[in-house]
């Protein structure tokens, strides 16, 4: 009975949520009829709030667009420098993270439903007796102010996230006496050494390596970037040498880099190559390297200009407070957020002991599972808050629309335990706000959405100090356990967006990969797909096996964000297991099992069959003319006449340089193009719906090449002229045009695509969830079963841009595409052919992807240019 | 029988055996019009009948719930309904061929007896091959917006296009085929009209004999007609496999844009054609007795067609791979040198050679072209090499194109192959039911031709 | 379609010759013949004239190619001219094929409908499917018919004739002299 009353509840609240989005979900204070049309919201018309989507404690400014009071598609702040207008795939999903159907929808006691007054009853036990706040790691100056009021009444209060910033700032606790934080600027880094650092996930960095290899004619220096690595990283990809070693090498090697690269010859040429640089040298290490090797770079990096030391943004990180906490004697426990039962195994057991066990949250997790209590959370799109960013820049927190589900936040529970009066979010910020930041006022940080020069200062005299370090011996088999790029530690695993999106190096969708090289799988007769089991002592995971040429021999990559046990619908549905399992093991016993599943690669084809695809060469090659890719650029002899063109003549460029294969382009994409998720299945039936594709390619030197490709827009298109009727045809300004309405569905116009960018509607792929709908881009088409569609260059946005422009009677305002927008690194350019593409089209590098075909597409490549080490042979 | 007996056999042998009268040859091929048919046929019938409602029930499946319960994918846009409508419209070649191209030739001894019947065949094979293009749509309920109508917003057929061209093609094969059927069907109509032995069936069959009497005035204006259609048809046939080709060969696929592609493809078509007339009349003939007016020189014929057809088939292979190589293409050496003959589909590509080009050789033997068994044998494993054909080119060039990041393998699922099942038991039931109520052997054609055998 | 005044039944289509022969030797031109297949020159005898079916399908095929050509330039250059794939309007060669299949779907049309209608059908019923036995013209009987008003016609002579030229059997239907 209990169920069905619940079914029933939950149906209604989606209903309501469903029909009423555009007037009930609006935020309380801002909602107005529309008899008085507040200025800034025309129906039909997009508008755009600055806010910030937090992970462990670190804020990354974001604009969010909005129809009619629906947050639709996330875009990177310009303004707030952890985004500068970029952002990472994670944030770009976001959007389908807010419009969950399994998000928690009711408080609940062991499963059932229960009124608020259960929990305040219980918040009210809990002030009188022992209890401990688990909280997800926090910069918010708020909920830090709480945390000391609760500390001064007794509570006691721990911080966790498997992945915060954690082996960074005990590596330099060794080195400078106290945990502070790096933060390096690779402004005017000309040799930059990277020990398993993901550059391409960090957006600042990302950017700024990108400023520093951008090429125009070869003849102006670039910077040179080593990766010394275990698992193929986007990083790895983007680097002109890359060696991949075991994890515990890492150390070693930077023991070795520290000592001029002791005997082994590439070592010291890198070493050679560091000291030429002087201070515009600059080694960095992963977050997931252990506190040694963070200490041996600080060293490294210790005359650098790049490198300067802060206060950590995130409270009290690097601190006992950041461990898991015992529970031992505690009555009431508060988990805020966070997925603790899943990400530390061994605490589980732990919180099944506390007595009264409250739990905050946006899913069913395991922790939820775990408690006795279940509250609500609010999603980031849906709070009030301040946080800081990665620099430390104080970031407001804005909500675009009344919590769907009516969830609390962290800093609304807090005051209940503390036994404040309730009190309105937006007023306690607004109120605060003074205090925090007297130069702004509060209004205008909202509509900035960071504020300018509270970034944390840099500790002049925090200089490293020569400690030696020990390096840890190798091992038979390494276990390297990382967190996934797209879902984390897991906390976006139910997001099918992120679930369904390509891995770069791998391709893989869906199913866990525990990575390993070629080499190490013969060994242990494992081949793709096969189950194999790793073991360290008495714990054992069962993870399918994916081969990775270019992964570290005798070593094995074990992406965190499987094997997730919560109610989650989505985040069930991989075939995979708890990574977390074998955290601390650094040997793992690796055994192949009987089983053997069928993995979704995306690519079946890794090798360039030696097709001149994604096409690149040295710095001095171009600079020399030796590159020769006129032959990839100049006109081919054709019969055809040109055709009349009218209006501003789109293109693209895409810069295969600073491309880093962070994969946000394509979770822009379908984010901005409403384009569907079609499931493990079908994408092994070869059935994927992405728009834009990332091309991974291992090139003959056995390096791992990647290429973003989407519908070309080519003049001559070959699609066209086999679609039998005209649903796909060439507009005056140079677009490949789609009409959805008029296509039957032959397949011919993908047949004929030379570049096979066009996807086809299968089966009915859209969502029919009311409430994933409204996450819907109303200005894109949602398509229908059997229609094809592909890439338009976001027509929609040009569409506006035009309008606009007609509107106000003045000149085009070029938009960007989705992909452009969100690149991090700038490496897709979009704009006029003869104004904004004019230049980049120029350059020696620049080529067309099978040119040879005569398609004369408007998107071009600018070939990827590295800069070896001359001293380094291969 | 001595060498010389047989030799003398081989140049005259006969079209008809015996000497039946007329009237003994309007009983023999009209008279399963009326007579209670064999347990076999109808066994036969509720077979087919049982597969037919199975291919009901897939179509119905695919478009209630998307073109994705097909093995498609992209890159393999295209699998089994096209290889399946290439294979069977190929098929109905050989009918056309037969009774309109040998009919211009003047090669009636050779064409009457069976005319009817391949004709049939060609039929019952474009209605099965008509299907696909249809069902392979996204959206086949919009079938129509491929034919010119004025439509409210403007909208016409893009006529660049090889689909239009097809659907043209295809259109008026099927068209011209039933009207050159029809046409040489209504004397003998005419003749069961007038012998069959109960009023319905009398009624029934007048109804469709259009009054038919027979008259010189009706004859004048028919025989012209006639041999007009088949003139008619005859550049036909050889626009439909051509214009078919050229879906493949307007793309630019590798494997698919090559210039030799509407030849090889007719030649496969009637080769394929005369593999599946060999494979219904050889029963056929069996199961009505038919000895007499399909006689071993009828085979002995078709057989010699398949052996030319097969070598026009092997030269167009040779063809392909030296274009390939002379070509210098990369994507197309890649394709035709490396992919077909080595690569995931290779088993495929062998056994097409095997049954298109290899076996029939055995068919220089006048021993195996006579022997009905293994002249059967042969002509169903070159309709098996011919549907391999047909798959290595639209699958391996789709799945091995220009880009390898494209490159995904292709496989049918169960309804893929369930619905290439059920048009065999689609156009048996068809023919089963043409056995049965048209007269299947052209008697007023077969009367004349003894007439004027007999005349000479 | 002519009425007959006068039937012969013939056994084969030489005697039926001959029957025709001694008619029109006597004058007598409004003949026909009924055959279960055509008979090699008895259109010459009875003074039939040479089909002109083939000059009607001519012209149907000129007319359907012709329409087709010229709606597909017709759509392509004047009623909605789009950019397909930076081909030319005026595609001619991508034409041709449907052209050339109109061309042939009309001239089929017309060789299919011209000779029914010429040769008066569809009409289910005939006056000469009364006379007895005439249901084996189309199986293996050869009928003679002289059509009624034939001034030449002379019943007892021609009687004669016919019988003496193998006739099975002169069957008269009136309506003459």
């Amino acid at each position: 009975m209990s169920s069905l009353k619940l079914s029933r509840r939950s149906l209604f609240k989606l209903a309501g949520a469903a029909s009423l989005a555009a007037c009930s979900s609006r935020p309380a204070r801002a909602i107005l009829p529309y008899a008085k049309q507040p200025p800034e919201l025309v129906p039909g018309i997009a508008s755009y709030y600055a806010t910030a989507l937090v992970e462990d404690g670190l804020a990354t400014g974001v604009i969010v667009e909005a129809h009619e009071g629906r947050p639709t598609k996330v875009e990177g702040n310009p303004d707030h420098p952890s985004s500068g207008g970029a952002t990472r795939a994670i944030e770009q999903a976001a959007v389908l993270g807010l419009y969950d159907p399994d998000r928690l929808q009711d408080i609940t006691e062991r499963g059932e439903p229960a009124p608020w007054q259960a929990i305040e009853r219980a918040l009210a036990i809990g002030r009188r007796g022992r209890t401990h706040v688990l909280l997800e790691p926090t910069s918010s100056p708020l909920v830090i102010e709480l945390i000391g009021r609760l500390r001064n009444a007794g509570t006691t209060v721990s911080f966790w996230s498997p992945f915060e910033k954690r082996e960074s700032l005990a590596g330099n606790a060794i080195v400078l006496g106290r945990p502070l934080q790096t933060r390096v600027d690779l402004t005017n880094a000309d040799v930059i050494v990277s020990l398993d650092g993901d550059l391409a996930f960090d957006l600042p960095r990302a950017r700024q390596l990108a400023d520093r290899r951008q090429v125009i004619d070869g003849t102006s220096p670039i910077a040179r970037l080593y990766q010394i690595e275990t698992c193929y990283s986007t990083t790895g990809i983007v680097a002109d040498h890359r060696r991949a070693v075991q994890p515990s090498e890492l150390a070693r090697t930077a023991s070795a880099l520290l000592a001029g690269g002791g005997d082994d010859p590439w070592l010291a040429a890198v070493a050679r190559d560091l000291k030429r640089a002087g201070d515009r040298g600059v080694v960095i290490a992963g977050e997931r390297a252990p506190a040694e090797l963070h200490a041996l770079v600080a060293q490294l990096s210790a005359g650098s200009r790049c490198v300067a030391y802060c206060e950590p943004v995130v409270f009290e990180a690097g601190t006992p407070s950041h461990e898991l906490p015992d529970l031992e004697g505690v009555d009431t426990l508060l988990v805020l957020g966070g997925n603790p039962a899943y990400t530390s195994p061994a605490f589980a057991a732990k919180l099944a002991a506390a007595q009264t066990s409250i739990y905050l949250g946006l899913y069913a997790n395991e922790t939820a599972q775990a408690c006795r209590f279940v509250v609500p959370a609010q999603h980031d799109l849906e709070r009030w808050d301040v946080a800081r960013g990665d620099d430390g820049t104080l970031t407001p927190i804005q909500p675009l629309i009344e919590p769907l589900f009516g969830g609390r936040s962290v800093a609304e529970m807090l005051h209940e335990l503390l036994g404040d009066r309730p009190i309105d979010a937006r007023d306690e910020l607004a109120a605060a706000w003074p205090k925090l930041v007297p130069a702004m006022r509060f209004e205008a940080a909202l509509a900035h959405g960071a504020v300018p020069n509270t970034a944390a200062p840099s500790i002049a005299d925090a200089k490293p100090s020569r400690v030696p370090i020990n390096a840890p011996a190798p091992v038979a088999i390494e276990l390297a356990l990382r967190p996934h790029p797209f879902l984390h530690d897991g906390r976006y695993s139910n997001n099918p967006w992120l679930q369904e999106l390509p891995e770069t190096v791998t391709k893989l969708v869906w199913d866990q990969g525990a990575q390993l090289s070629p080499a190490t799988a013969l060994a242990h007769g494992i081949a793709n797909g096969d189950v194999v089991e790793l073991s360290s002592f008495d714990r054992a995971i069962q993870v399918p096996a994916i081969i990775v040429p270019g992964h570290a021999e005798g070593a094995i990559t074990v992406p965190a964000g499987y094997g997730r046990k919560g109610a989650e619908r989505v985040a069930r549905e991989p075939f995979g297991a708890n990574a977390f399992e074998l955290a601390g093991a650094r040997e793992v016993r690796l055994t192949r099992t009987d089983r053997h599943i069928e993995l979704a690669v995306e690519m079946e084809s890794p090798l360039e069959h030696h097709r001149p695809v994604a096409l690149g060469g040295t710095l001095v090659e171009l600079r020399d003319g030796k590159l020769a890719l006129g032959k990839y650029r100049d006109a081919v002899p054709t019969l055809l006449t040109d055709m009349p063109r009218s209006g501003p003549q789109w293109a693209m460029q895409i810069d295969q340089t600073t491309c880093t294969g962070c994969a946000a382009c394509v979770m822009a994409c379908a984010a901005e193009n409403n384009t569907p998720v079609v499931g493990k299945d079908q994408v092994i039936r070869g059935r994927d719906m992405h728009w834009l594709r990332i091309d991974r390619y291992i090139d003959d030197g056995g390096a791992t090449v990647i290429q973003p490709m989407t519908c070309q827009h080519c003049e001559k298109a070959p699609c066209e002229y086999v679609c039998p009727v005209e649903a796909t045809t060439h507009s005056p300004e140079g677009l490949n045009e789609m009409t959805y309405n008029r296509c039957v569905g032959t397949r011919f116009c993908s047949n004929n695509c030379p570049y096979k960018v066009r996807r086809f509607n299968f089966f009915d792929f859209k969502s029919h969830d009311p409430l994933r709908q409204l996450g819907a881009n109303p200005n894109v088409t949602v398509r229908d079963r059997g229609v094809m569609e592909k890439c338009t260059y976001c027509v929609q946005r040009l569409r506006r841009a035009e309008i606009d422009a007609a509107v106000e009677h003045r000149a085009i305002t070029v938009p960007k595409t989705a992909c452009a927008q969100a690149c991090p690194t700038n490496a897709i350019i979009f704009g006029r052919l003869d104004v904004e593409i004019a230049e980049v089209r120029r350059r020696p590098h620049s080529y067309a992807e099978l040119h040879d075909q005569g398609t004369r597409p408007r998107t071009q490549y600018l070939a990827r240019i590295r800069n070896p080490n001359p001293e380094i042979i291969g | 029988m001595t060498a010389a007996s047989a030799a003398a056999e081989e140049a005259d042998d006969p079209i008809i055996i015996g000497n039946p009268t007329d009237e003994q040859l309007s009983d023999q091929l009209l008279s399963h019009t009326w007579r209670p048919m064999s347990r076999g046929w109808k066994l036969a019938f509720l077979i087919t009948g049982a597969g037919t409602l199975m291919l009901l029930a897939l179509i119905t499946l695919t478009v209630l719930r998307g073109i994705g319960m097909w093995g498609n994918n992209i890159p393999a846009a295209w699998g089994f309904g096209i290889i399946n409508f290439v294979w069977w419209i190929g098929i109905g070649h050989a009918g056309t061929f037969i009774s309109a191209i040998l009919l211009v030739l003047e090669q009636q001894q050779v064409r009457t007896s069976i005319n009817r019947f391949t004709e049939g065949m060609t039929l019952f094979a474009v209605v099965q091959a008509g299907m696909f293009p249809l069902l392979h749509l996204g959206r086949p309920w919009f079938a129509y917006w491929l034919f010119p109508y004025p439509a409210e917003m403007d909208t016409w057929p893009q006529v660049r296009s090889a689909l239009p061209w097809d659907a043209a093609a295809v259109t008026t094969y099927l068209s011209v085929s039933i009207m050159f059927w029809y046409l040489g069907l209504v004397p003998d109509l005419a003749g069961v009209r007038d012998r069959a032995p109960t009023l319905w069936r009398r009624r029934i069959y007048g109804l469709f004999a259009l009054g038919w009497s027979g008259s010189v005035q009706q004859w004048r204006h028919y025989k012209i007609a006639y041999l007009t259609l088949a003139g008619l048809a005859t550049p036909l046939v050889i626009s439909v496999h051509s214009i078919v080709s050229l879906d493949f060969a307007e793309a630019g696929l590798p494997g698919w844009h090559s210039t030799i592609f509407p030849p090889f493809f007719v030649a496969g078509a009637i080769f394929s054609g005369f593999a599946m007339v060999v494979t219904l009349i050889i029963p056929a003939r069996r199961v009505f007795k038919l000895h007499n007016v399909i006689t071993a020189r009828h085979l002995d014929m078709i057989a010699k067609m398949l052996l030319v057809t097969s070598s026009i088939i092997a030269y167009s292979y040779i063809c392909e791979l030296f274009l390939a190589w002379w070509s210098g293409n990369r994507y197309e050496m890649f394709e035709q040198l490396h992919e077909r003959p080595f690569g995931f589909y290779a088993v495929g590509f062998w056994i097409m050679i095997t049954c298109n080009c290899v076996i029939t050789q055995a068919l220089w033997s006048r021993r195996v072209r006579r022997n009905v068994v293994a002249l059967f044998v042969i002509a169903v494993l070159v309709n098996v090499g011919m549907w391999l054909e047909r798959f290595e080119i639209i699958v391996v060039s789709l799945t091995r194109d220009f880009l390898p990041s494209s490159w995904h393998q292709y496989a049918p699922t169960w309804v893929d192959i369930g619905i290439l099942t059920g048009t065999f038991c689609f156009f048996g039931l068809l023919f089963l039911a043409f056995l049965k109520w048209i007269p299947f052997v052209p008697v007023s054609e077969l009367k004349e031709l003894k007439h004027e055998e007999l005349g000479k | 379609m002519m009425k007959p005044a006068l039937m012969a039944e013939f056994a084969t289509p030489h005697e039926l010759c001959d029957g025709a022969r001694v008619l029109s030797a006597a004058g007598v031109t409004r003949l026909d013949a009924y055959t279960p297949y055509p008979v090699d020159g008895l259109q010459e005898l009875l003074g039939v004239p040479r089909s002109y079916v083939r000059w009607i399908v001519f012209a149907a095929g000129l007319l359907g190619g012709g329409l087709a050509y010229l709606l597909q330039w017709w759509i392509n250059v004047v009623d909605y001219p789009l950019d397909i794939g930076g081909r030319p309007y005026h595609s001619a060669l991508a034409f041709v094929p449907i052209t050339f299949e109109m061309t042939v779907l009309a001239a089929g049309l017309a060789a299919l409908i011209s000779p029914i209608v010429l040769g008066g059908l569809p009409r289910l019923w005939q006056p000469v499917f009364e006379v007895d036995g005439f249901e084996r013209a189309s199986i293996d009987r050869f009928w003679l018919a002289v059509g009624v008003g034939d001034r030449e016609l002379d019943r007892s002579r021609d009687s004669l004739a016919l019988q003496n030229a193998g006739a099975l059997r002169v069957v008269w239907l009136g309506g003459g002299s």
